[in-house]
């Protein structure tokens, strides 16, 4: 009789504590998206990022392994991309000296990925991103991991040309770049937004353009101060 | 032979005088479009594009459209604009930038721009690009654009927000 009551106390707290456990949890989640200004907390355990390995800019392997133990801000471009992406590499390197500034010990690495292996090779992206922060790290690699990774982080790209008529025409990711597109050139329309990857080597949040650095700041560290 | 010579005189007096009208249509049109704020942004030694900006202002009762920017130096030089398309940003081809009757199209980055494509040389920051303004109405504009990161040093307040944070 003793041991069943002893049981049933065990599996009282058991109880009392996973619902505790959620409960504070949940209302984390509610006090965070609450107080995020310009982010969107993203970050699903049940939703692991998938194996790869690229290479980065210094012909290094750039592997899951390399988004661990710190955090790092992420963001994918392209270098024949004259608005969007100079802008956004732009208010990147902003937000790196606002972080710098803020006196705090914190500083995540900061990773761009190339939607455009074909075009952006190591060398390539060495001296473009370098160009905007010398702390950037471009990673480029198998264009199946990219667009993998790409899915995983709920980004989406797609090439487009113009045809000699002027029509727009859509290159499908899983078709081969027809040589007149790598002849006469190729734009990307692509989503612009910036992530926040914890020191799991998950992704934890996302911030849509406009960028503002100032406000990016802020989430940063409610996101890093609450996880 | 005399009626020849009087002949070709008044050929030439009436080439003359549609010559004057049509330099003089170019100058009265011209005066309507005025152009400020232009910078073009720096880019890696290797970019292989540059982008262009430039505040166009119409002064005339009638819509002015911007078809064509000249310059040495580049592959070829289109006109965009970037637009937001439910998050993705689509880089839109143009065939022409629309300045409004008594209004202002403002060139800017994530907006209508200029897109220069294969530069021989990526000029540096400080570096003056000269680049020439083609309009509808026949009218030309000489810009000199200087190259820098951003609108940072500007002293217009809503071009500042868009990218001095």
């Amino acid at each position: 009789m003793q041991k069943k009551i002893l049981l049933l106390t065990i599996a009282a707290f058991v109880l009392v504590f996973v619902a505790l456990y959620f409960t504070i949890s949940d209302s984390d989640y509610k006090y965070l998206s609450k107080n995020l200004k310009v982010s969107h907390l993203i970050y699903n355990p049940d939703k692991k990022l998938s194996s790869f390995s690229l290479i980065d800019h210094n012909n290094n392997k750039f592997e899951n392994e390399n988004l661990k133990d710190e955090w790092t801000v992420l963001t994918f471009i392209y270098t024949h991309c004259p608005d969007v992406c100079p802008t956004e590499l732009m208010n990147i390197s902003t937000l790196k000296s606002k972080i710098k500034k803020s006196n705090s010990s914190f500083m995540p690495n900061f990773v761009v990925i190339t939607f455009d292996p074909i075009r952006d090779t190591p060398e390539i992206l060495k001296s473009y991103v370098t160009h905007f922060d010398e702390d950037f790290l471009g990673v480029s690699g198998d264009q199946n991991q990219i667009d993998q990774l790409v899915k995983d982080f709920g980004a989406y790209y797609e090439r487009v040309m113009y045809s000699d008529s002027g029509e727009l025409i859509l290159i499908p990711n899983y078709e081969k770049i027809p040589p007149e597109a790598m002849e006469n050139g190729y734009s990307i329309n692509h989503t612009a937004w910036v992530y926040l990857v914890n020191p799991g080597g998950q992704i934890h949040a996302g911030f849509p353009a406009p960028h503002k650095p100032n406000d990016m700041l802020e989430d940063i560290k409610l996101l890093v101060d609450n996880y | 032979m005399c009626f020849l010579i009087i002949n070709n005189i008044m050929i030439t007096k009436k080439i003359a005088i549609v010559v004057l009208f049509l330099v003089t249509s170019a100058v009265l049109a011209e005066s309507h479009i005025s152009v400020s704020e232009s910078w073009i942004r720096t880019a890696p030694p290797n970019a292989p594009m540059l982008g262009g900006f430039v505040n166009i202002n119409n002064s005339s009762d009638k819509e002015i459209k911007l078809i064509q920017v000249n310059a040495s130096g580049f592959k070829r030089i289109e006109l965009h604009r970037t637009v937001d398309s439910n998050g993705t940003m689509k880089m839109m081809r143009q065939d022409y930038i629309p300045i409004p009757a008594h209004g202002l199209t403002k060139l800017e980055p994530g907006s209508w721009h200029i897109m220069f494509i294969g530069p021989d040389e990526v000029p540096k920051e400080g570096d003056i690009v000269m680049f020439s303004l083609v309009f509808d109405d026949g009218s030309k504009q000489m810009v000199h654009a200087l190259v820098r990161k951003s609108m940072m040093m500007n002293h217009d307040h809503n071009s500042m927000q868009m990218n001095h944070d």
